[in-house]
């Protein structure tokens, strides 16, 4: 168990030009979670929900601030090693599933690993398994519902055992009936101990984290604490 | 009250497409122009053996600007034997025929991309009201002006430079590459320019077809 | 887990599957792209076949013409009328020769950087996703030129062995569509299949400039932002 926080980010900045207009998308957050943790993540759309997960995964830097996740700067990274800490420790969930359209079910699955010698199929059909799709498995995304297409997306998100998911609106684009399934899935890994955020206008979802911060305008939402003092987290109601 | 028909031009959205696609826009146009030229230098020679065997040294209708009078230049007073040169002309045939299908394929590889690619835009597009027809039509004035682009650049950069080209190769000891001069009457340039119009809206048109006349609905639906 | 497995074989490689036995690699993935896309592959490809075709029928007139001549060095009398015709068209055939390769080279450098740029822009996100789930640009950027080789030798492959193949068929053919004509002699050359190999490699590595700088370019988020 380590001590302090797993996942550590201290006052990020982000701004984007969009058009001729500069965007503030994080103006100064602050988050900080422990291991094994579930946080739901809630706010508007443009509140800076992606932003942050992106900047926590790697996959983007902010103009200031700090990310620490363990014991790694994540900021001070190169491109190359955040691809790298990205596929051993980061497991990515998209609104819109991103699956390669041209390869099935099982191929997805298996597609952060292309470049690694050593078959791993076996391991690809467990997590599909354990998605509930292990029939489905040479199905190509086209022929696959969205619930199902974000089930492999999940299975994928698992193939390399990562410590930390990070998903951005995973039920936006399913019914409410698979969202549940799909819900039940994610606190299944949580309590397996994987580190998870979940960034979501689903009350469903949020419902089931343990965790609840609100974000605005690339803020945390203010709360009943006095402001600037560290981070708040929202205790929801209910398990 | 001016209505969405009434302002929209497809000429200047055909352009503005063009303009956006900075890329794609050259390499078509740099393919169909090194084709045209291709093909104006063939037509040249052959309307040059068939009108005046021998090569003549008269000054014709219009001579592409920065070429070169090969005849004057390298004092080669005779023109290879008629049988040579009938065959050569077969296979510059050929190879202008085959010129063309590779610049016909990319051509429509890449209108079918960018088709592909607009397929949101022309399903708001009909699903606003315009009929498919008034679509196709942007596509295939976007087609002809990547047709007239290519020509201009073809008669006024290709020829001449690949004319000026083979007399550099001349010099290097090589007897005649141009058995007759290559001229271009003001007859191949107007057909050569209709033949690169038509060429890129037919392979445009083919292009299109398939998405432009499915049913905004269709085209809308996101995958 | 061992026993039957029936799932439905939609996929090529039915003989693959087997217990934990199944791997996706680059190649495999670019195969499958390639497959998907095929119509759009097959005529990039039919273009860089077209233009390997003309360049091996060229250069096999051109060498046709130096061994025919090779043969007759010793020959002492007096030239037939075919060997005067032929003598003419020596030096011309060589400035022709250079012509068409250097044409042939340049299309197809345009082909490829068309192809190559087209195949990046419709797989933006496809490319995002990748660097996503932590794939390096490196990574990403090989498989967008391993999928573009496959085209181009594939592309080469198909034109060289079909002009090979109609060389001995057209070689002293005579034909015109007017008037009389001569036949030509055409040989091959091993230089001129290795001529055809570098020509192609270099136009894949010059066409794939621009779309290799397109992806290792964009940060991921960014991309996936505009979706």
């Amino acid at each position: 168990m380590s001590e302090g926080p797993f996942i550590d980010a201290v006052n990020l900045r982000k701004s984007y030009k969009v058009g001729g207009n500069r965007v503030k998308a994080l103006d100064g957050f602050s988050i900080s979670l422990d291991e094994g943790e579930m946080c739901a993540l809630m706010g508007p759309s443009g509140s800076g929900k992606t932003t942050l997960l992106n900047i926590i995964g790697g996959l983007d830097s902010a103009d200031s601030g700090t990310v620490m996740v363990g014991n790694i700067d994540v900021g001070k990274l190169n491109e190359r090693q955040r691809a790298l800490f990205r596929k051993k420790n980061v497991g990515f969930i998209f609104q819109f599933f991103n699956l390669i359209p041209s390869l099935t079910a099982m191929e997805n699955v298996l597609v952060p690993q292309m470049f690694e010698s050593g078959r791993s199929g076996g391991r690809a059909e467990e997590l599909l398994e354990r998605v509930g799709l292990r029939d489905r498995m040479d199905h190509l995304p086209r022929m696959l519902s969205g619930g199902e297409r974000q089930r492999v997306a999940i299975a994928r998100s698992l193939i390399n055992d990562p410590k930390i998911i990070l998903a951005d609106e995973p039920t936006g684009n399913i019914d409410s009936e698979t969202a549940k399934a799909i819900v039940s899935l994610f606190k299944e890994l949580n309590d397996e101990g994987k580190t998870m955020i979940l960034a979501t206008h689903d009350r469903l979802v949020a419902g089931r984290a343990r965790t609840m911060v609100r974000i605005r305008d690339g803020r945390v939402q203010r709360g009943k604490r006095p402001p600037g003092q560290g981070t708040i987290h929202l205790k929801s109601g209910g398990e | 009250m001016k209505t969405a028909r009434e302002t929209f031009n497809p000429a200047s959205y055909a352009l503005s497409h063009l303009k956006n696609n900075p890329f794609r826009s050259v390499t078509m146009v740099l393919i169909l122009s090194v084709t045209i030229a291709f093909l104006l230098l063939v037509g040249s020679i052959y309307i040059g053996i068939t009108m005046e065997v021998g090569g003549s040294k008269e000054s014709n209708l219009w001579n592409a600007p920065g070429s070169i009078d090969m005849f004057e230049e390298f004092q080669i007073d005779e023109g290879l034997p008629e049988e040579v040169q009938n065959t050569m002309l077969n296979w510059l045939f050929f190879t202008s025929f085959l010129i063309m299908m590779v610049a016909i394929f990319i051509i429509y590889n890449t209108m079918a991309i960018a088709v592909e690619e607009r397929k949101k835009e022309i399903g708001i597009l009909r699903a606003v009201g315009f009929s498919s027809r008034e679509v196709m039509r942007v596509f295939l004035i976007e087609g002809a002006f990547i047709g007239i682009l290519s020509w201009i650049v073809a008669l006024f950069f290709g020829t001449p430079l690949i004319v000026n080209l083979a007399a550099y190769l001349i010099k290097e000891g090589q007897k005649g590459l141009f058995f007759v001069q290559p001229r271009i009457p003001v007859e191949l340039a107007i057909v050569s320019l209709l033949g690169s119009i038509a060429l890129c809206t037919v392979s445009t048109y083919l292009a299109c077809t398939g998405t432009v006349n499915k049913a905004a609905v269709d085209l809308l639906r996101v995958e | 887990m061992r026993g039957d497995r029936r799932a439905p074989g939609l996929g090529k490689d039915r003989m693959a599957k087997r217990m934990g036995g199944r791997s996706l690699g680059p190649l495999g993935y670019i195969i499958k792209d390639a497959w998907r896309k095929r119509s759009r592959s097959v005529l990039s490809l039919a273009g860089i076949a077209s233009l390997s075709f003309l360049f091996i029928i060229f250069s096999s007139m051109d060498e046709g013409l130096d061994r025919y001549f090779e043969e007759r060095e010793d020959d002492v009398g007096i030239p037939s009328d075919e060997e005067k015709a032929l003598d003419s068209l020596r030096g011309t055939m060589n400035s022709w020769n250079y012509l068409i390769t250097g044409l042939c080279l340049g299309l197809m450098v345009l082909v490829v950087a068309n192809t190559a740029a087209i195949t990046v822009i419709e797989r933006r996100v496809e490319l995002a996703t990748l660097k996503a789930l932590g794939l390096t640009s490196r990574q990403v950027s090989s498989l967008v030129l391993g999928s573009m080789f496959v085209i181009i030798y594939g592309g080469i492959a198909a034109g060289t062995l079909l002009g090979l193949a109609f060389v001995p068929l057209l070689d002293r053919v005579e034909f015109t569509l007017w008037g009389e004509g001569i036949g030509f002699p055409m040989a091959i050359d091993l230089s001129m299949i290795l001529a055809a190999l570098a020509i192609g490699t270099l136009a894949g590595i010059i066409g794939m400039i621009p779309p290799l700088l397109m992806v290792s370019g964009p940060n991921p988020a960014e991309v996936m932002k505009n979706v």
